[in-house]
């Protein structure tokens, strides 16, 4: 067992003093459900844990424009019972809801989640899908970050060690808006072995204004599907676009094998996430439309 | 790093050394001899350590103890009163719910995590809150059953 | 048979309630004054010569008591099997598989032991691998054991009747090719066991077994010391499933870790270690070739399977024979060859698994049947019927069927699964369509009451009733959960007429219970079923011979039931109860009441009591399984929507439990034919947690249909044992839904998506 030392700041401040201090000696805490797994498997050997709980990290924010602020040390289980949420972002609260256990939603984060930068992560697809920012907090002051350039490797992030994520901020779901995240797992309880969030807005009934798909779990780090997302800007949703864009996901795939090898191990290998993510991406796209569709007759 | 933490654990208050490493499934079974509490996977994936902690169900490997301090735990021993058994414990048996008994009483406890939110849920529901619990022996359908009728005494259905 | 009062009723276990308490103490959760803690060093290598071991550093740990290696015990090289003795306690020259234990250490916390374990410096040289069956047979592959000469380590060859006439006179000849690969139990709570040494050389150990008797022989037999200086006492196990039929390797090293301190030691696998040490089932290469004729009858059978035996022989001897032995009893065929080999690799050795032997061997044949159907244009169900099982002796391997319900087995599991409507209706569907449905089935045979390995079937009970009228039971029954003292419970009281509630189980001690081998082989609700039966009998009839003073009549007049004694004829007339009796025994006659069973089959079967083949069972039980599924054609993904369970229990002692130990089997059987896919690289095994390992959760079990069919044989009660059967069928009843549905044959499991969908492609169908 590695040893460490357990510290508990009292404020924001005191955290980031400590983070600042201990440098690379120092890992925050939040639910603790990846790292002390990691930990116990020698992965990771910090010498301080510094928790971040209890430091008014936590909850939802309505922002002016009904956008939400959602703090970084949320646990799962606790964004799955915002109402807020439910009515204004349902397809979060659908994603929380098959995410691990209750017992690790009640402990989990979703700072943790996005901070430990997991390439099967759940929440990162949906929240690069729908243009989320974050705010970083340092000692000499605080940055606004996009979350699609926040993760740069399993594990690894834009934070730097002295900084500590406070929020994930989404912009308010237009009324013409259809969200939906999939994936694909091996049983009940399992990582995602290819997972796709779709965004759309439609601008009438049968077109699409903006869209953004985005694969997880099939690379290192979440993939936005550039130009899957472009064949279906200013396009019909019928079955001859979903299918092109489906298939340009699945391209998007191919692309990131060029630059680094796309995941294929144990869990399945890289040519059947390839193949899982054109189905799934035919199959959310044609939720999230009608989706928008119903918002819009709503 | 030794921090004196305070909690209560089925009602009893303890004011408690621990290290900074230790976490709260082994304060509970080597510190206070609770040993109802099962030690399974120690990653979170098995239930088997599964205590209510304020309330909801966590598991007790992916907690420090040092992290619990000033909460309240209930763990299997905690559920029944004297000699008069929870419904769940009751149904547990009589259903046929028990055979190994390891993944029991993290079972029993996440099932009562299901029924303070939900007295009715259904056999999804069900299903779903027990996912995090492993059991190797019954094939989870008469876990399901005893679930269910528990609820139904709790509501104080006729039967 | 009269009217029962406990035997068939739907009666809770009798440790159920100490489980919901969290009350019963299972060995992680037994503490003992001046206990330490042991850890073992394990090889990081597949296959390497040591050349140092250093321990110096560890040794001088704060808070270790002892650090072992081989340099100091005894040398000893053992096996359970004398055939095949190639297994030391800790290694002293060799390391065979990752995991392979190098050394030990003993320290005041499980931490210390941890922290001493990483200052323990092995040096290796490194050995070439061979981690294929196959490959391992051949001249040129690195040997396991050089002094063995070849890593095989065993062959069985039975022929029966003529195969090559059979072969001859066949319209269609078929062959095939199916692995059924490794299982890892998962028992909920890891293996470990806590040893005690006493002054004068002796052992006490406490751990989780199947067999307190067994372990008590592999140890004496592992330290080489007289077994008459060990003593075990079974903790309750948290899940067996095959698993601690045999001795953990933790355990001689715990004894000798005690030895050396003078104090208890208590060695706990991590659930890591679990997975890559605490062996897992055989992996079954079957090879087969079938000869039918026109109609669909089979003419001659013959399998070749491989077994991978792992880096040490375990119980792989006696699967290669019993798998042979299922393999030619189901189907009355008169032509059959089988021939098995049990081969060394550098891969964590194997063991027993729920079902012995018969998932991986039935999975083959039974696919490879519906695929003969298929091509004979034969409903599956058809030519299951046309090859059936008969009562009396079969054909060609001369195994007697004492009861036979084959034909209500596969025809109940049709009725209830809707077959015939579905198989219709799924052979009918668009087969465009992104959703294929199908549906499959498959039949097994399994033992009803294990075997007589060695000639030996034996089990024996003591009863003893206290002055109160308390009934105490003293047998070798184990309880792992399955409800084996339930059981035991039910059958003492309804055969004395006691009260359930009155009766008392005396078990796990080796110093205090009869010899028996442990739960295996679904035999001890037959066996030690017999025994306490037996001895139940024999104390009630003592007991009526008492309450006829008593009640001033002739015992011959007198019944018990439910814990009164009466008259058979005069039900109203004065009774009185059987703590009345157990209480006037002792103070008015100044005696007790005993009672005692005896259960033995002392017929030795043909071809002698160790060697014999298809007559080593003494009952067969059947069963048939039927599966419905859903393919997703664009990912490969399958759905279980059903499953049928027809289950031959010979009699139903306790329906509650019955069913959880069925229920539990198809869960254990849709893990292994679907998700729980043990993936080892080169040795090294991938699939080490729960992340990876997909056991089912409640989510993913499909809705279950059982019934039993209740053929009365000879068991007690007319029981057959029912522990195992439940997962046989499974396998293949899936792959031949998938069949129905898809076209697509996974000829090796697990039955995962991605085969579904490659195959699928490979079809042109995707």
């Amino acid at each position: 067992m590695n040893r460490f030392d357990y510290l508990k700041p009292v404020d924001i401040k005191e955290a980031c003093t400590i983070l600042a201090d201990k440098g690379s000696k120092a890992k925050p805490l939040a639910g603790g459900t990846d790292l002390l797994v990691r930990w116990r498997k020698g992965k990771v050997c910090p010498e301080y844990l510094v928790d971040l709980k209890g430091l008014g990290l936590e909850g939802v924010s309505v922002s002016k424009d009904g956008g939400i602020s959602i703090g970084a040390l949320s646990t799962l289980n606790s964004l799955l019972d915002s109402e807020y949420i439910c009515r204004n972002y349902p397809f979060l609260t659908e994603i929380l809801d098959d995410m691990g256990s209750v017992q690790i939603r009640n402990r989990a984060t979703i700072g943790g989640n996005i901070c430990n930068a997991s390439s099967t992560s759940d929440l990162a697809p949906i929240l690069l899908a729908l243009g989320a920012k974050s705010k970083a907090l340092a000692l000499d002051g605080e940055r606004e970050l996009k979350l699609e350039n926040f993760f740069l490797s399993p594990g690894k992030t834009v934070l730097a060690e002295n900084e500590i994520l406070a929020d994930i901020q989404l912009p308010p779901f237009s009324k013409k808006s259809g969200a939906v995240y999939l994936k694909m797992k091996r049983n009940a309880m399992d990582l995602a072995l290819a997972g796709v969030a779709v965004f759309l807005t439609l601008q009438d009934e049968d077109t699409c204004a903006a869209a953004k798909i985005v694969l997880g779990a099939v690379s290192p780090t979440p993939v936005i599907a550039t130009q899957a997302s472009d064949a279906l800007v200013s396009a019909k949703i019928d079955e001859k676009n979903i299918e092109k864009a489906a298939d340009l996901a699945e391209k998007a795939v191919t692309l990131v094998k060029k630059e680094v090898r796309p995941i294929d191990n144990v869990r399945a290998s890289s040519w059947y996430r390839q193949d899982v993510i054109k189905s799934l991406t035919a199959q959310a796209i044609e939720i999230a439309y009608k989706r928008a569709l119903q918002s819009i007759k709503k | 790093m030794k921090h004196t933490i305070s909690l209560k654990v089925n009602g009893e208050s303890y004011k408690i050394d621990v290290q900074s490493e230790t976490v709260l499934l082994d304060l509970i079974r080597e510190k206070l001899d609770l040993t109802g509490t099962k030690d399974g996977c120690r990653s979170g994936e098995c239930g088997a350590c599964t205590v209510m902690m304020n309330g909801v169900p966590v598991n007790s490997c992916m907690v420090l103890a040092v992290e619990a301090d000033g909460s309240e735990i209930t763990t299997i021993e905690g559920l029944s009163k004297g000699d008069e058994l929870h419904p769940l414990q009751k149904s547990f048996i009589e259903k046929g719910a028990v055979q190994c008994g390891y993944c029991t009483p993290g079972m029993i406890l996440s099932a009562k995590a299901l029924l303070d939110r939900n007295s009715a849920p259904t056999s999804e529901e069900v299903k779903k809150a027990i996912r995090g619990n492993i059991c190797r022996c019954t094939g989870y359908q008469k876990i399901e059953e005893a679930i269910m009728d528990a609820a139904s005494t709790m509501r104080g259905d006729e039967k | 048979m009269s009217e029962m009062t406990v035997v068939g009723k739907y009666i809770p276990s009798i440790n159920a309630l100490s489980k919901v308490t969290g009350q019963n103490k299972m060995l992680q959760d037994m503490k003992m004054p001046g206990m330490l803690y042991g850890k073992v060093f394990r090889s990081t290598q597949v296959h390497a010569r040591i050349r140092k071991i250093d321990v110096s550093k560890a040794r001088k740990l704060p808070g270790v008591r002892a650090v072992i290696t081989a340099a100091d015990i005894p040398p000893r090289v053992y096996c359970y099997s004398p055939d095949s003795v190639d297994e030391e306690i800790l290694c002293s020259k060799k390391v065979r598989y990752i995991g392979d234990e190098i050394a030990a250490v003993a320290a005041d916390s499980v931490e210390i032991a941890q922290e001493a374990l990483k200052l323990i410096e092995v040096e290796y040289e490194p050995l070439p691998g061979t981690f294929d069956t196959v490959k391992a047979m051949e001249s040129n592959a690195p040997l396991v054991h050089e002094d063995k000469g070849s890593n095989i380590v065993g062959e069985l060859d039975k022929e029966f009747g003529d195969i090559e006439k059979g072969f001859a006179e066949s319209d269609h000849i078929f062959e095939d090719y199916f692995v059924s690969s490794r299982q890892a139990h998962c028992c909920m709570e890891t293996r470990g066991c806590i040893a005690q040494y006493a002054a004068g050389g002796s052992y006490t150990i406490w751990a989780p077994t199947q067999g307190p008797h067994n372990t008590r022989t592999q140890l004496a037999e592992a330290l080489g010391i007289d077994k008459s200086k060990v003593r075990v006492i079974d903790t309750a196990a948290g899940g067996a499933f095959g698993q601690k039929v045999m001795l953990d390797t933790n355990v001689p090293i715990a004894a000798y870790l005690s030895k050396f301190t003078g104090r208890p030691v208590k060695l706990v696998n991590t659930r890591e270690e679990e997975f890559f040490n605490s062996r897992t089932s055989y992996e079954f290469k079957v090879y087969l070739k079938t000869g039918v004729t026109e109609e669909g009858k089979i003419l001659a059978k013959q399998a070749r399977v491989i077994l991978d035996n792992g880096a040490y022989t375990d119980q792989g001897f006696n699967m290669v024979r019993f798998a042979g032995v299922v393999f030619s009893v189901l189907y009355d065929v008169p032509n059959i060859k089988y021939q098995g080999s049990l081969v060394y690799t550098n891969n964590q050795p194997s063991t027993a698994f729920r079902g012995f032997g018969n998932q991986q061997i039935n999975f083959a044949f039974e696919a490879h049947l519906d695929q003969i159907a298929a091509k004979l244009g034969l409903d599956p169900m058809e030519i299951r019927l046309l090859n059936a099982n008969k009562t009396g002796y079969t054909k060609a391997t001369k195994a007697f069927i004492n009861t036979c319900p084959f034909k209500e087995c596969i025809e109940e599991t049709a009725r209830l699964s809707g077959w015939a409507e579905k198989r219709k209706l799924y052979d009918k569907q668009d087969k465009n369509k992104r959703f294929q449905r199908g549906i499959g089935m498959a039949m097994m045979t399994h033992t009803g009451c294990s075997t007589r390995n060695g000639g030996f079937l034996a089990g024996e009970a003591f009863i003893k009733i206290s002055e109160d009228g308390i009934v105490s039971l003293i047998t070798p029954i184990v309880e792992l959960g399955q409800g084996g003292t339930t059981a035991m419970t039910q059958i003492v009281a309804e055969g004395m007429g006691v009260k359930m509630e009155d009766v008392r189980i005396i078990n796990a001690d080796t110093e205090v219970i009869p010899f028996d081998p442990g739960a295996f082989g679904s035999r001890q609700t037959f066996i030690d079923g017999h025994a306490a039966l037996a001895a139940a009998l024999d104390a009630k009839k003592e007991m009526l011979s008492v309450a006829a003073t008593m009640l001033d009549c002739k015992a011959e007049e007198l019944d018990a039931a439910d814990g009164i004694v009466f008259m058979k004829n005069k039900p109203d007339d004065p009774k009185v109860s059987t703590r009345d009796v157990a209480k006037y025994v002792v103070t008015q006659k100044g005696t007790l009441i005993s009672g005692y069973g005896l259960y033995a089959d002392e017929t030795a079967p043909e071809g002698g009591r160790t060697k014999a083949f298809a007559t080593y069972i003494p009952t067969y039980a059947y069963g048939c399984q039927a599966i419905e599924v859903e393919v997703d054609q664009e990912t490969g993904k399958v759905e279980i929507l059903k499953i049928t369970a027809l289950t031959d229990s010979g009699r139903t002692l306790n329906p509650l439990l019955a069913e959880g130990q069925i229920h539990g089997a198809l869960a254990q059987g849709l893990g292994y034919a679907f998700t729980e896919e043990y993936v080892i690289d080169e040795g090294k095994v991938l699939t080490d947690s729960f992340v990876d390992y997909k056991v089912p959760r409640a989510e993913d079990m499909p809705e279950m249909v059982l019934d039993f069919i209740e053929s009365n044989d000879l068991g007690p009660y007319g029981v057959k044992g029912i522990g195992e059967s439940g997962l046989v069928p499974t396998q293949a009843a899936l792959a031949n839904a998938v069949y129905q549905a898809t076209g697509v044959l996974i000829k090796e499991l697990p039955v995962k998506p991605e085969k579904v969908l490659k195959g699928l492609k490979q079809r042109g169908l995707c």
